[in-house]
């Protein structure tokens, strides 16, 4: 048995610019993540984000310092 | 129908013998109405006591007013995971993390990924609440509940990093399970946020007996 739920894993073949490509591993790298686990987090950050959105909320990036408030369009 | 990961041992005090728990995961609405309808009169119970002694409200257990089967609404979040430990007498102690979007905000590891603990608690019956001389039944289900949210972070890439917003009575016990304390969040009610680094061995636990 496992201490932590481990569910099956399905595997795909992902084709990136070189300029996405770079942009992913950048990312991982600033992130302590490997590529699979960028988008795996990526992923669920874009379902929860669309799901308030889907939901009639809004998101909104605030600066406290700057104050400044914008709004993040989700077309 | 939730899944039965692991099993572990917790201290019963009543007979000073292990006893032997399951660490179930993937809760369903179903299980929190079964640890609603389990707790809910436990917990009223100890209300009624603490009134009865004159306890004021403010020493209360700080989440006597909790309702797992409200907080069932978040499962349909794609980013909320599930615990419990369950025994023979049914839920023992549940937890409700998530995996996203929040990150660390301890130096050195700030604006990485960690699992932020949403709720977590144990049943009544393993409250400590010293106003009524109430001792838990079992002790040490807030230790593996909280071990088990740092084996999924170290899983999930994270780790080992985990964040959490404490209520007051709870801070000292976070601190003494390796968590910083970074102070009052303003957009949290003013609760502390607390958060366990990376790659942090075991700390080795309080002996009061306190485990929330």
């Amino acid at each position: 048995m496992n201490t932590v739920p481990n569910p099956d894993r399905r595997q795909m073949t992902l084709s990136l610019t070189e300029a996405e490509m770079m942009a992913l591993e950048a990312l991982a790298s600033k992130k302590d993540l490997s590529k699979t686990a960028l988008i795996r987090q990526a992923l669920r950050l874009y379902q929860l984000v669309d799901a308030r959105v889907s939901n009639g909320e809004r998101l909104v990036l605030e600066d406290d310092k700057l104050q400044k408030k914008s709004e993040v369009m989700m077309l | 129908m939730s899944k039965t990961l692991h099993q572990f041992s917790v201290l019963d005090r009543a007979s000073g013998t292990d006893a032997t728990v399951e660490l179930r995961g993937e809760l369903t609405t179903r299980d929190f109405i079964d640890v609603e309808r389990s707790w809910g009169p436990a917990r009223l119970d100890i209300l009624t006591r603490l009134d009865a002694a004159n306890v004021h409200r403010a020493a209360w257990p700080e989440s006597w007013h909790w309702n797992w089967h409200q907080k069932a609404s978040r499962l349909s979040l794609p980013v909320t995971i599930t615990f419990a430990a369950w025994s023979l007498r049914g839920p023992e102690a549940v937890m409700m993390v998530k995996t996203a979007p929040y990150q660390a905000r301890l130096v050195p590891d700030v604006g990485k990924h960690l699992v932020y603990i949403d709720f977590i608690e144990v049943a009544p019956w393993n409250w400590t609440v010293p106003s009524i001389a109430q001792k838990p039944t079992l002790t040490g289900l807030g230790s593996q509940l909280v071990q088990v949210a740092v084996a999924l972070s170290v899983s999930e890439e994270f780790r080992g990093r985990v964040g959490l917003h404490s209520l007051p009575q709870s801070e000292a016990w976070y601190k003494n399970r390796g968590f910083t304390n970074l102070g009052p969040d303003l957009h949290k009610q003013g609760l502390a946020y607390l958060e366990r680094p990376a790659a942090q061995p075991q700390q080795p636990t309080s002996q009061s007996g306190a485990d929330t």
